[in-house]
């Protein structure tokens, strides 16, 4: 029986936005440096260093975690950088805990900093300056030479699950709607979320249509941001905290698709058989039952998914998430609590960083903590995705003392 | 019928012929230009698939047969994509989620009607417009209401 891991600490140095005078290495450093100081360790003491493909220094080497070992004077005796698209931060954070239940480390930091919204916007303005987009033929979810109309863009794609849900459990626009202001009152009192002002139903159903029924409101923004968390095995754990958050278990999947499942005509695009399926492996492998989660952070990119993923996640059944968003069921003092400090629509969503956020927004419920409390949570899920949710994994965690 | 607007911007981005040049993908764009639908069924399993794939998803078998399909679909989902930001693709337009007949696969593709116009569930018949990018003539597919 491997031992048990709890996160022990963690750190966002500022609050997700636009940080074009900066790199991701600096931003790093900071995020290291506040997770270490919400410890009493110091930084020889962090045995394991992990964390997410970044673009800067160069995204080919992938050589920026030795830049941040340098400028620390950090000796990590593991060390690891772990790229699969959305998945990425929950990859690393299940890297760490491996590490330590093999008994190789007994601390260990995980930290994700991104500055995909600026370095995008200055990759873009140099092509327009150049008149240069360079068109190699493959795009992120299929090539054009197998689908052409796939669009590069990720919102489409979600749009046509979200009309697919429509279709199938009679939600509206409003009901999407909802779920955008549900997550802003969670980011009006956060600190580090990225969009702050409160937030209407009408205001949302009046922005601009961007892909119908996705609307602006709906839709997250990619930003810069960083945070980091640290870990610790349960000996380690003891001598940090008095308040260790656990980390029960995981499950995980990968569906055979990017994006919508092309190869098939049988299923749904509006279920993610990935989410489904990770949540069941993690209340098999926990022993805990859907029933037993108080509060849970979702990675839903847009608006309508805040409605599906719950659904998958066995935390409301097959439709239900309609009622459960007009009866406020979501809301922090509701049934199931989530995403309570703005989820990935009004926090911001730096998308190598959001896994984090999600951590750190569950352990602060769960040490009772948080700016919007719920009440006396025991259990907490979290829900990482990539792809169009083609892979998943769910965390459950557990308050400690 | 909306006739297939001139290529202006939008479209060009995906109709470099370079980007269509991968070998096993010969048969199935030299179909759509002779008006046919073509889809790999595998030699040694028997599996019929789309999109083409170099090899069988289902056996690995890199054997591959060519069979012409009814180009008949239902359309599983839609959206009107309307932000002209979504670079490639030319706005507003209506991009579905077409049910191939056969269930072989699902085909992402631009449906040839209004947005009022368009349901979940609704035939479509297959169409393949032509289009001429440097000096080469290639054909796409794309999807309009059976009337």
């Amino acid at each position: 029986m491997p031992g048990r891991v709890a996160v022990v600490g963690y750190g966002v140095p500022f609050p997700c936005g636009q940080y074009p005078k900066t790199t991701e290495v600096e931003m790093a450093l900071e995020a290291i440096k506040a997770a270490l100081g919400s410890t009493p360790l110091s930084k020889d003491e962090v045995e394991g260093l992990f964390s997410v493909a970044t673009i800067e220094p160069d995204p080919i080497l992938g050589l920026d975690m030795h830049h941040v070992t340098t400028y620390l004077r950090l000796e990590p005796r593991s060390m690891a950088r772990l790229s699969l698209g959305g998945l990425s931060g929950g990859l690393a954070v299940k890297y760490a805990m491996n590490e330590i239940q093999l008994g190789h480390i007994s601390t260990a930091l995980v930290y994700a900093a991104s500055r995909e919204r600026s370095i995008t916007d200055e990759i873009v303005l140099r092509a327009m300056k150049h008149r240069a987009f360079p068109d190699t033929g493959m795009r992120l979810f299929e090539p054009v030479s197998t689908q052409p109309y796939i669009p590069f863009s990720a919102i489409p794609i979600y749009a046509l699950s979200a009309r697919r849900y429509m279709h199938e459990s009679g939600a509206t626009e409003e009901h999407f709607a909802m779920a955008a202001v549900r997550n802003r009152k969670g980011a009006v009192e956060n600190p580090w979320a990225a969009f702050r002002e409160p937030l209407t139903v009408e205001e949302v159903m009046k922005s601009r249509k961007i892909a119908t029924p996705i609307k602006l409101l709906d839709c997250c923004a990619s930003l810069d941001g960083a945070a980091a968390i640290v870990l610790a095995s349960e000996e380690k754990a003891r001598k940090i905290t008095d308040t260790p958050v656990w980390i029960r278990g995981w499950g995980e999947h990968h569906d055979k698709s990017t994006f919508i499942p092309t190869d098939t005509t049988q299923g749904s695009i509006c279920r993610f058989v990935a989410a489904e399926t990770a949540a069941r492996r993690a209340y098999e492998k926990t022993g805990l039952a859907p029933k037993e989660v108080d509060v849970a952070d979702i990675y839903a990119p847009f608006s309508p998914q805040e409605l599906i993923l719950p659904e998958d996640l066995g935390l409301f059944p097959r439709g239900g998430m309609v009622r459960a968003i007009e009866e406020g069921e979501t809301d922090d003092d509701g049934r199931v609590p989530i995403n309570t400090d703005g989820g990935v629509t009004s926090r911001g969503h730096p998308f190598s960083v959001t896994p984090i956020y999600e951590f750190i927004n569950i352990v602060r419920q769960l040490r009772g903590e948080a700016a919007r409390q719920v009440k006396d949570p025991r259990i907490g899920l979290i829900h990482v995705e990539g792809g169009m949710v083609n892979s998943s994994m769910v965390f459950l965690l557990e308050a400690g003392g | 019928m909306t006739e297939p607007r001139p290529t202006r911007g939008g479209m060009q981005k995906f109709l470099k012929p370079s980007n269509y040049s991968s070998a096993y993908l010969k048969p199935y764009w030299d179909g759509l230009l002779q008006g046919k639908f073509l889809l790999p069924r595998c030699a040694k399993c028997r599996e019929l698939f789309f999109p083409p794939r170099p090899m069988c998803p289902k056996c690995l078998s890199g054997e591959l047969a060519w069979e012409e399909m009814e180009p008949e679909g239902t359309l599983h989902s839609w959206s009107e994509l309307l932000d002209r930001r979504f670079l490639i693709l030319e706005v507003p337009m209506v991009l579905g989620v077409v049910d191939l007949k056969n269930s072989a696969g699902r085909l992402v593709t631009r449906i040839r009607a209004p947005a009022t116009e368009v349901k979940i569930g609704m035939p479509l018949r297959l169409v393949f417009p032509k289009y001429t990018h440097e000096g080469k003539e290639m054909a796409m597919v794309e999807a309009e209401p059976v009337r």
